[in-house]
């Protein structure tokens, strides 16, 4: 096999060995990579019905087919585990050169089974596998963790992928960090800490072979020459943060926990406030010509010195969402949970959340008492340093930290088991997983990706926000369309997840970003980098197995079709103000939304999947287990 | 007639302005608005602007408060001074 090692490594914690597993290269021409292969080896791994936070529950790690090649944007890497925070799949992507470590120390796939009873380093040094003890690296920060890595092994070519201080804490919103990017959704962090791995350090020495050199590297100069381009100066500018000021202006910014969809301070929090006051200079991960990562740092007041990369989905859930008017402030709350190593969007909702629930006199100034706060402390919407507090207890697990820690579907379930309230009427997490920063009362078709997102409520897996925001389809209302929009989008994006390339990037194959204008390209980038011969066909089924077989995951997990909801705001609280003035979205709406998507995706009324259809995709263990 | 316009994103870096008083003959659609920016912001041709000067570069748009997109198909309306425009650059994740 050319372009894949052939190997997949698997790693014991609990007894401290490891050994070589090969699949057929007709598993790796249905999986690919990315998140598809990951999810593949954790329905592989898993115990089914464990708790994610015991030793049953796999690190399933599955490297880019480009990593390490001359395609741009492929070095990227997935991780998929059992989610902490929905029980479902956690499938999650980063990058940069932890991924090209990977590729050139010949492994496809590492898959960490047990847990340790000592916290570990576990060092992957090309075929060689060091249990090394952690124990010099705990409650040190993500970047300081890869640091001190280096310094211990005297290598600075050693790449490590990180948990911080609030995974060794099981937040269950807590990530992975590598070079500075996160795995950041669906709490991949906890799970790393529940088996006590603290860092993944890995150092590759060899080359990497393809089948067809000088096509990809013909390939790699169009791509890379088109990524300086108008289809990525947007990236390159200004980034991702962009976004506020144009979702605020279609009322769908996310503000005071969902309860608006206008921000009166969004000025001061956009990404043009930012790059014209705060930006310092921009990143690019390994293999990209993009550099899309806008590095901010405060400049004086409180925050003098904090500095992080910031992007619209932390900037909206730790800015508007907590009505957070100083960008100064803002970029300091990004870095608290970079350093921890906390999903930003689970972080910054959990912490609204939490201010909603206060000011609604829940909470008092009691619950907020702690060894740190001996008093407590008041929360308000727009108080930057009770919510930079706040932050640091969750991070900590201490006081209401602790509880804030388990996210804002547990957080929420127990307050009101407690107390006898409905706080889970301001709870905004599908499937326990928090909101992505696009308010969907205003944009229906999205609404229907995000209640039927496999791993919750998400924006990365399910790319229906586009119809609606580019005013392909009326995003105040619904109709028969949506059901195949949704399910277009959704394997579109599984496609770039599971190469993985990273989306930005979709454009620069030949100036359109459909299928018909990338497919044709990444079939040639595969068939040069494998010696395949795979077509636009091939390419489709890529995405559909990708999104089959985490829907597979789940359903063996105890999904049911009440599974894929929306928020309780969403369904009773129109939007009170704006461009999206009066939207939601109903009951009624969400549940004809969804047999029409069910439908499109040739699955039951109750969102199983045929056994025909799952053997069509060649996944026929798969259709023994969980077919109908 | 005088028209406002709001620039987001990219367009607002190019200009250097956040917000600018265009003056627009009488029954100008939003066609003759582009090549009117054109000619006053010269640095938008390219990034914000296509080279031919009547149509935007993807992903910009204009938006109409209250009233939505204003893509390519429907460049031919007619300007309003009423209408709040604003050229954005939209973008997806993040």
């Amino acid at each position: 096999m050319i372009g894949y090692s052939g190997k997949i490594l698997h790693v014991d914690l609990t007894e401290q060995n490891s050994w070589s597993e090969e699949k057929p290269e007709k598993w790796y021409q249905t999986y690919i990579g990315g998140v598809s292969m990951a999810s593949r080896l954790c329905w592989e791994n898993i115990e089914v019905g464990c708790d994610p936070l015991s030793p049953g529950n796999p690190i399933c790690i599955a490297n880019g087919i480009f990593s390490g090649t001359p395609v741009p944007v492929g070095g990227k890497y997935g991780i998929a585990s059992k989610s902490p925070l929905t029980g479902f799949i956690g499938d999650s992507l980063s990058g940069s050169w932890f991924s090209v470590a990977l590729k050139r120390a010949g492994w496809d796939a590492i898959v960490i089974h047990g847990a340790g009873d000592k916290w570990v380093n576990l060092f992957i040094d090309d075929e060689r596998v060091h249990f090394r003890p952690a124990a010099k690296l705990l409650s040190l920060n993500t970047y300081e963790t890869e640091e001190k890595i280096r310094d211990i092994l005297g290598d600075d070519q050693i790449r490590s992928a990180t948990i911080g201080p609030a995974g060794e804490k099981l937040v269950r919103f807590a990530n992975v960090t590598n070079d500075g990017r996160q795995a950041g959704r669906t709490g991949h962090g906890a799970v790393w800490g529940s088996k006590k791995l603290k860092a993944l350090s890995i150092r590759g020495t060899s080359g990497v072979k393809v089948a067809d050199p000088q096509t990809l590297l013909k390939w790699a100069k169009d791509i890379s020459d088109a990524a300086q381009g108008p289809y990525t100066q947007k990236y390159r500018v200004l980034g991702t943060v962009s976004n506020v000021l144009n979702m605020n202006r279609l009322g769908l910014l996310p503000t005071r926990n969902y309860q608006q969809g206008e921000f009166e301070a969004a000025e001061n929090i956009s990404g043009e406030f930012m790059h014209k006051h705060f930006k310092v200079k921009t990143i690019a991960c390994a293999q990209c010509p993009i550099g899309c990562e806008q590095m901010a740092r405060a400049k004086d007041g409180p925050y003098a010195g904090a500095m992080s990369g910031v992007e619209y989905e932390s900037l909206y859930a730790l800015g508007s969402n907590c009505g957070i008017t100083d960008m100064q402030a803002a970029i300091k709350l990004v870095e608290i949970c970079d350093r921890a190593g906390m999903d930003t969007m689970s972080a910054g909702v959990t912490l609204s959340w939490a201010i909603e629930t206060f000011e609604r006199g829940i909470f008092t100034r009691k619950d907020l008492v702690c060894d740190r706060y001996p008093e407590g402390f008041d929360l308000k919407f727009g108080n930057a340093e009770q919510i930079v507090s706040l932050l640091e207890m969750i991070r900590d697990r201490e006081g209401l930290g602790d509880l804030l820690a388990e996210g804002t579907r547990r957080a929420s379930t127990t307050i009101d088991n407690q107390r006898g309230t409905t706080t889970y009427q301001w709870a905004m997490n599908i499937k326990g997983l928090e909101l992505p920063g696009y308010d969907a009362r205003g944009l229906k078709t999205f609404a229907l990706g995000l209640a039927t997102g496999v791993r919750g409520g998400c924006h990365n897996r399910s790319a229906a926000y586009d119809p609606d925001i580019s005013g392909e389809v009326d995003r105040f209302s619904v109709d028969e369309t949506r059901g195949v929009l949704a399910k277009d989008t959704e394997e579109y994006a599984a496609v770039y997840d599971t190469l993985p390339l990273c989306k930005f990037i979709r454009r620069c194959f030949t100036g359109q970003a459909d299928r018909s204008g990338s497919w044709p390209a990444i079939a040639q980038l595969i068939n040069a980098t494998t010696g395949w011969q795979f077509n636009e066909a091939d390419i489709d089924l890529i995405g559909e197995r990708a999104h089959t077989i985490k829907k597979a995951f789940n359903i063996r997990e105890g999904w049911t079709r009440a599974d894929d909801h929306l928020p309780y705001r969403w369904h009773r609280e129109p939007l009170p103000k704006g461009a999206s003035k009066g939207s939601l979205v109903t009951e009624e709406e969400l549940e004809y939304l969804k047999d029409l998507y069910y439908a499109a995706k040739g699955w039951t009324k109750d969102g199983l999947i045929p056994k025909e259809k799952l053997v069509a995709l060649g996944m026929e263990d798969v259709a023994e287990a969980i077919g109908v | 007639m005088r028209v406002q316009i709001e620039f987001f994103g990219i367009s607002r870096i190019i200009t250097g302005k956040s917000h600018a008083f265009i003056d627009i003959p009488d029954g100008a659609t939003y066609r003759t608005l582009v090549r009117v920016l054109a000619n006053t912001y010269p640095k938008l041709i390219g990034n914000v602007i296509r080279p031919e000067k009547d149509t935007l570069q993807y992903p910009n748009v204009f938006h109409i408060q209250n009233n939505g997109l204003i893509k390519q198909d429907r460049f031919d309306l007619k300007l309003n001074p009423d209408h709040q425009i604003a050229l954005m650059s939209l973008s997806a994740g993040g």
